[in-house]
């Protein structure tokens, strides 16, 4: 059957459900009708061939339901249905229907915060052009047994001057500032202080002005608002 | 009639039910116990389909469009809804009188092969 006319006879079959069901009875009933005479014709008494029509009839609801089920629609027919009884049988139950919420709840809770971490640490990388070799170095303070120990700003240089394995290197400071508009409320941020090469080790320009210079970077450097 | 009959008859039925039916209403319009009728004599008393199979099958193709029903009077004066073959159906029961008869072609000489 072609689309248009199986979408056709959806909605006839939604439209005419209730004369489909007084016809589908009434052809129910002159079966057992017709057989009970076939019966009585064959000897029976009528009781006996009106039970015996019922009996291979086999149940008029069963029928019906096989009838329906052969419908086109009958696949959201029944669908409906099996969600109405669902909510039935959950409303008969508080019990279960809270277990079972509670249950999901729990579920969907832990997996949406596992996720989320698994998101932000795994899945997104940074929004630089090349994020996967970008990397933090820390010093370890053999003493204490703390892995990130403060680098002290020598080694910093030094590091910078001596290792053959990065492009480049920059220093971050994570520090509070506050911030005063035109004559507004002062707001402290958060900021980092960070050495001349941090916009290029990120690979990225500042949206307004321009960053500093390796030349900006040293004491008694020009200092210059960006 | 065993319930081993019973089960071989039905399970022979779900393939075959539509063809037979179709061939019922070749020669005449029928009620819904007629067909069923017409089904146990054409096959020899071999298949007398219970109305759980038979009545799906027929409100299927009508929905299809092989069978037309129209509500008349019985022999016995009682209304009753008769089934009869359109074109489309006719031209169905040809087609899968060909695939029937070619199948069984199939299924026999495969069992006959040594």
């Amino acid at each position: 059957m072609k689309f248009i006319s199986r979408a056709a006879s959806f909605f006839r079959n939604a439209a005419q459900k209730q004369r489909q069901e007084r016809e589908l009875s009434d052809e129910l009933s002159s079966y057992v009708e017709f057989s009970t005479h076939a019966k009585m014709k064959e000897g029976m008494n009528e009781p006996d061939a009106r039970r015996a029509a019922v009996m291979e009839l086999g149940g008029v609801e069963q029928v019906k339901e096989e009838v329906r089920a052969s419908r086109t629609g009958a696949g959201f027919e029944s669908f409906i249905m099996d969600v109405r009884y669902a909510l039935r049988s959950l409303r008969k139950k508080p019990g279960f229907t809270i277990t079972a919420v509670v249950a999901l709840a729990l579920g969907i809770g832990a997996n949406t915060a596992i996720f989320s971490v698994i998101n932000g640490v795994l899945l997104r990388s940074l929004s630089y052009p090349t994020p996967e070799r970008i990397v933090m170095l820390w010093e370890r303070n053999v003493a204490n047994n703390r892995m990130q120990n403060v680098v002290s700003p020598a080694n910093f240089l030094d590091w910078q001057k001596a290792s053959t394995s990065f492009e480049q290197m920059a220093a971050v400071w994570d520090t509070r500032l506050n911030v005063t508009g035109d004559g507004g409320q002062p707001e402290e941020i958060e900021a980092q202080r960070v050495s001349a090469s941090f916009f290029g080790v990120l690979g990225v320009q500042p949206l307004l002005g321009r960053g500093f210079v390796a030349d900006e970077d040293r004491p008694g450097g020009n200092p210059v608002a960006c | 009639m065993s319930a081993r009959d019973a089960d071989f008859k039905a399970d022979l039925l779900q393939g075959t039910l539509d063809l037979l039916v179709l061939k019922a209403l070749s020669a005449q319009s029928l009620h819904g116990l007629g067909v069923a009728h017409r089904i146990n004599q054409i096959t020899k008393a071999t298949f007398h389909p219970k109305p759980g199979s038979l009545f799906p099958s027929l409100h299927r193709m009508e929905e299809a469009g092989w069978l037309k029903a129209e509500w008349g009077e019985s022999e016995n004066n009682r209304r009753a809804k008769f089934y009869s073959l359109t074109k489309a159906g006719r031209r169905q029961l040809e087609t899968e009188t060909e695939d029937w008869q070619r199948i069984a072609l199939a299924i026999g000489s495969a069992l006959r092969a040594t």
